[in-house]
């Protein structure tokens, strides 16, 4: 892993890997809405295309980008970019994550 | 149909990673970014797409010359034919006796969705990613794929500007079939180009 500081994280082509785990995972409830939001931020013109979503993931550290699930970047990238064009502040996002919390835990233990 | 989506046993997000999304969303719907009307339009799209609409170019293609000639020349030109539209240029490379092809997004999951549904976990993963452009037949033994050693085997790297799609051989024994019988052949790994269309 350390021995490619000259590749942004996600140009994987060709570098040595294990087995590929090929079981199968159905998109969950989530996942959708998740790519249903960003296509509708698409449709809305605040986001441009999937080259702007993916300029955002290929800047993720490598441990980001390695411990989060696909779906997980594609929130993250879209975050920093209605950060960036000024829809939604930092301060709302965490906020409103902190009454999610707050819910989850109120009705279930972890 | 949007309704089937929420299987019961789906994982509910629990961690501040997971929980973004959820917010993001909360927070677009309450400033009417979109409604909920406009997400259950746009999901229920999403889910309609299948490999059963990639199954209809190859059935189709498998049984008119001058279908597959148009396709293999304009992929996109000779879906829309068929009232389909894979979101980018769609170009179909097919597999011979000689020339196996095999389709990644190295960089990133770019894959011809609208034909296939959604991409496996596998086609995303940093292993399938990184070996399929090294080691191909290696990586095509992992799906069961075993090809003879006179075949090339080709690899396509998407690009959200370019799409593929992998046009199978026809399996011997299908002479008699009807479109309907061979579209139940064909498979989404197939299209991808992991696996082949096998003899019924």
């Amino acid at each position: 892993m350390d021995s490619r500081p000259q590749r942004c994280v996600h140009d994987v082509g060709g570098l040595p890997d294990g087995p590929i785990d090929r079981s199968e995972h159905a998109l969950t409830f989530w996942e959708w809405r998740i790519d249903a939001m960003i296509r509708l931020l698409f449709k809305a013109g605040i986001l441009v295309d999937f080259a702007e979503l993916r300029r955002v993931i290929e800047d993720l550290s490598e441990t980001d980008y390695g411990e989060m699930s696909y779906y997980e970047r594609w929130s993250e990238a879209g975050a920093a970019l209605l950060i960036e064009k000024g829809v939604l502040t930092r301060a709302e996002i965490e906020a409103r994550i902190d009454e999610l919390l707050a819910d989850a835990s109120g009705s279930v233990s972890p | 149909m949007s309704d089937h989506a929420h299987q019961p046993d789906d994982p509910e997000p629990a961690t501040r990673r997971a929980l973004l999304g959820v917010a993001l969303r909360s927070l677009l719907l309450e400033k009417r970014v979109y409604s909920e009307d406009d997400e259950r339009r746009v999901v229920e799209r999403l889910e309609a797409a299948s490999p059963a609409q990639g199954a209809r170019v190859v059935a189709k293609a498998w049984t008119d010359d001058a279908f597959r000639d148009r396709l293999l020349d304009d992929g996109s030109a000779a879906i829309a034919e068929l009232d389909l539209d894979a979101g980018a240029p769609l170009v179909v490379v097919e597999n011979t006796e000689r020339v196996h092809n095999v389709l990644v997004c190295t960089l990133c999951s770019c894959y011809p969705r609208m034909l296939l549904g959604p991409q496996p976990a596998w086609y995303k993963s940093v292993a399938y990613r990184s070996r399929v452009v090294r080691e191909p037949r290696a990586v095509l033994a992992e799906f069961g794929t075993t090809l003879p050693d006179d075949t090339t085997v080709r690899v396509h790297d998407s690009t959200a500007e370019l799409r593929y799609l992998v046009l199978p051989r026809r399996p011997a024994g299908t002479e008699a079939f009807s479109l309907r019988d061979l579209e139940a052949l064909i498979t989404r790994d197939a299209l991808i180009g992991v696996t082949t269309v096998p003899a019924p």
